[in-house]
């Protein structure tokens, strides 16, 4: 054996035995608790509110694990708790375990109670910081129904209780109204034309132009020499040119002002239309009631209806995507990378986490808080399509010293095929006690239930992206809670409620994820926009056409000085194209008298030309016919001389 | 005798064997280049080396550079070995079968950093030799 030592360090055998007595002493003893502490933190993490679990039993060797006493504080009401239960176990699988996975064969839950009190409040955890602007972060953070802006109720309850509407446009800035905007835009465009239009005159010729061209028109004789006439028409025709020029300018310059004055002149006048733009604008500012009461049911039922639709926001961020779990980046080391974990599962293999069945049970004693319910869960995996069957759960019961009463769920989620899942719930609460529940408020009033019975019907249906959502929620029983510091306000409110025994709130929503377009009904609403358009209706009307009126006032003003401002600009610029326009039809009809002087001149000699050329033509014929008759009478003689017969005359 | 280089005798003691000198430097990059140590395979492995006589300063400093090297220069091709390996297709068959059977799956492998550290570490397992038997020859020949 070397002075080194082999290999083997045989002496170490005993501390490795002192070791692995200590790891099953700590298994024995501290382990539980450990557990227990971990479970604690992050299932706090999850509930924003601390997590108190009384015990917590493992048993390596029999598979389960126990947990007792489980409460769950209410993140909004800290002294309570949202659920406790008093024994939860899990049994599970040693063969998963050893493969890494965790497969809950079975599992139960006992004895379960809602809003019980605790012994003392639990802590809420701070929200969370927003997170980034990234991928992913909208999808996480998906809102489903927008929050409605408590308005339509507060302008009316405002409008209502302000006493002095006598001079209501005591305070309005004019300066910001769209036809004020419109008039000041206009007289600037008037300006700038105007100027424009002197421009354009600079560049027309002038009186003097005019009056050289009628100098050369008048110098210009009557030509009688008929090798002046040619030269004569030329000079006529250079003049004609620079005249037609001339005119053409004015022409234009004058059809651009018409066009441009009747432009001006019809936005003048569609400045009415502004007034209507400036009459909404003036309602927002005033904050005048809008008597259709648009979305009224919106505003009412909207907060009430997002106390359910928070359940499918919170499916939608944080169980959907445990449903749906895909190779994901691994938590990052400090310096070193993560890397990524990958799954090679088989068809029919075990899922990473499978809770195969669980039972709910729990069971009401005579006075005690416990409630009476039964229920399901079964096949919850992080990798549903490696199973053959959804999950499914359903829970039937109620809690009596709650008042809930009737309660029945039935969840499916089927992300069997990861390209279309499909998931619903049917909840439905027969009963349930309602108290101090406000529907609006400002600082006018409160509109809302010191009691009432709540009857709850919700449908949810998710195929694909597509969502369908029903909610139906009634309440009866209704002792209403109206506050307000007017007694106008408080006899109005008591007025249009004190007929309905019973409110409705019906919501629908169905589209993509992404735009689900809502329709949200109520009772409630079309009871309320009944009382208030009795109630503002007339006061309203008188306000408007008194605002309506001051606005036409005013714009009719602002119309007189604009069309004043125009023809101030127009008629001077017009007056002087007129000028230069006569003065060059003058030219224009110098250059035509010229023109017939000349013609006349031409055709004259044109006359004693042609006259002259007959005479010739007459003579030369003449001339020519008695050379003919000579040269005949010739050759007549010479024929006669020909046929004498000798001898005839002998 | 004391040869070689200064402290050569706290990093390769006179008369350990080339298997112990081999066995430090391929443990000490397989710790240094694996991110986590919260795998059955390194637990194993540091149990191991309670029984196994390895020169430990060689081993710390090994595990120590190569952490570094890691953290610093190669962890991204480290990621880019293991994704490569866990997505060969002709692979996928043996990772199935790892996913799927007893105890493996606790060595976290369907992570690639972890089977990117363990693949360079066996890579790199013929330098390691050749580094440990020149270490042999020079702790033998500074000791003659």
């Amino acid at each position: 054996m070397s002075r080194y030592g082999g290999l083997i360090r045989w002496k170490f055998a005993i501390p490795l035995v002192g070791f692995i007595v200590a790891v099953v002493v700590y298994v024995m003893m501290f382990l539980d608790a450990h557990v227990r502490d971990a479970v604690t933190h992050y299932a706090t993490r999850l509930n924003g509110a601390e997590v108190n679990v009384g015990r917590l039993r493992t048993s390596v060797f029999g598979g389960f694990v126990e947990l007792e006493k489980v409460q769950l504080t209410d993140p909004e009401a800290p002294e309570f708790n949202r659920l406790e239960w008093a024994k939860m176990r899990f049994e599970l699988s040693g063969s998963a375990l050893l493969r890494g996975k965790v497969v809950i064969q079975d599992a139960s839950l006992q004895d379960i109670q809602i809003r019980s009190k605790r012994e003392r409040p639990g802590y809420v955890l701070p929200p969370p910081p927003p997170e980034p602007e990234g991928p992913g972060l909208k999808e996480k953070t998906m809102v489903l129904l927008q929050p409605v802006k408590q308005e339509l109720m507060q302008n009316a309850m405002a409008f209502l209780k302000e006493k002095n509407l006598d001079n209501p446009l005591k305070d309005v800035n004019w300066e910001e109204l769209p036809s004020t905007l419109a008039v000041k835009g206009l007289q600037s465009e008037l300006q700038a034309k105007g100027a424009s239009w002197k421009g354009m005159l600079g560049s027309l010729p002038d009186a003097q132009t005019f009056a050289s061209m009628k100098a050369d028109l008048q110098k210009l004789k009557p030509p009688t020499d008929p090798n002046q006439i040619q030269t004569a028409i030329g000079q006529l025709e250079s003049i004609r040119a620079q005249a037609q020029v001339s005119v053409m300018q004015v022409e234009k310059l004058a059809q651009q002002l018409q066009q441009e004055a009747a432009t001006i002149q019809s936005r003048i006048q569609n400045l009415d239309e502004l007034a209507k733009q400036d009459l909404a604008m003036l309602g927002q500012k005033l904050k005048l009631p809008d008597l259709d009461f648009k979305g009224l049911a919106e505003e009412l039922a909207g907060p009430e209806i997002k106390r359910y639709v928070r359940m499918i926001e919170t499916y939608y961020a944080q169980i959907k995507p445990f449903l749906e779990s895909k190779e994901q980046e691994a938590p990052s080391k400090p310096l070193r990378r993560a890397g990524r974990d990958y799954s090679f599962p088989l068809a029919n293999g075990l899922p990473s986490f499978w809770l195969q069945s669980a039972q709910i049970s729990s069971k009401e004693t005579a006075e005690g808080p416990l409630g009476d319910m039964s229920g399901k869960i079964t096949h919850v995996s992080t990798q549903p399509e490696l199973i053959a069957q959804p999950t499914r759960m359903s829970l039937q019961g109620g809690f009596r010293q709650s008042q809930i009463q009737g309660l029945e769920a039935e969840v499916l989620l089927d992300h069997r095929n990861p390209d279309r899942s499909e998931d619903s719930l049917q909840l439905k609460i027969a009963s349930y006690p309602i108290s101090e529940r406000v529907l609006t408020q400002s600082q006018d009033f409160t509109l809302g239930f010191h009691q009432a019975k709540g009857q709850l019907d919700m449908r949810f249906a998710l195929i694909g992206s597509e969502v369908e959502i029903g909610i139906t929620n009634r309440f009866t029983g209704i002792a209403y809670k109206v506050e307000a510091n007017s007694e106008k306000v408080k006899s109005i409110l008591d007025g249009a409620l004190a007929p309905l025994q019973e409110v409705s709130i019906e919501a629908k929503a169905r589209g993509p994820w992404t735009a689900l377009a809502w329709t949200i009904q109520s009772n409630l609403a079309d009871q309320l926009k009944q009382g208030l358009r009795a109630a503002v209706g007339k006061e309203l009307a008188a306000l408007q056409d008194k605002i309506k009126s001051e606005v036409q006032i005013r714009l009719e003003g602002e119309k007189k000085k604009l069309e004043e401002r125009l023809k101030a600009e127009l008629n001077p610029t017009q007056d002087q194209v007129n000028g230069i326009k006569g003065q060059a039809e003058g030219v224009m009809s110098l250059i035509d008298e010229q023109k017939g002087k000349i013609s006349n001149i031409v055709d004259a000699q044109k006359a004693e030309l042609q006259k002259k050329a007959d005479e010739e033509k007459r003579q030369a014929l003449e001339k020519a016919e008695a050379e003919k008759k000579k040269q005949e009478d010739k050759a007549k003689q010479q024929i006669k001389d020909k046929i004498k017969l000798p001898g005839l005359g002998r | 005798m004391s040869g070689g280089f200064p402290g050569r005798r706290w990093l390769a003691p006179d008369e350990v064997s080339w298997l112990q000198l081999f066995l430090a430097l391929f443990c000490g990059s397989l710790l240094g280049w694996t991110p986590t140590l919260v795998t059955l395979h390194t637990i194993v492995l540091l149990l191991l080396l309670v029984f196994i006589r390895v020169p430990l300063l060689l081993l710390v400093i090994t595990a120590a550079i190569c952490w570094i090297l890691g953290a610093f220069a190669i962890d991204p091709w480290i990621d880019a070995l293991g994704q490569r390996l866990l997505t060969a297709k002709d692979l996928q068959g043996l990772w199935t079968q790892f996913y799927n059977a007893p105890v493996l799956p606790w060595t976290r492998f369907s992570n690639s950093m972890v089977t990117g550290a363990v693949a360079l570490a066996l890579a790199c397992s013929p330098l390691w030799f050749i580094l440990s038997w020149k270490l042999r020859s020079m702790v033998q020949s500074a000791a003659n």
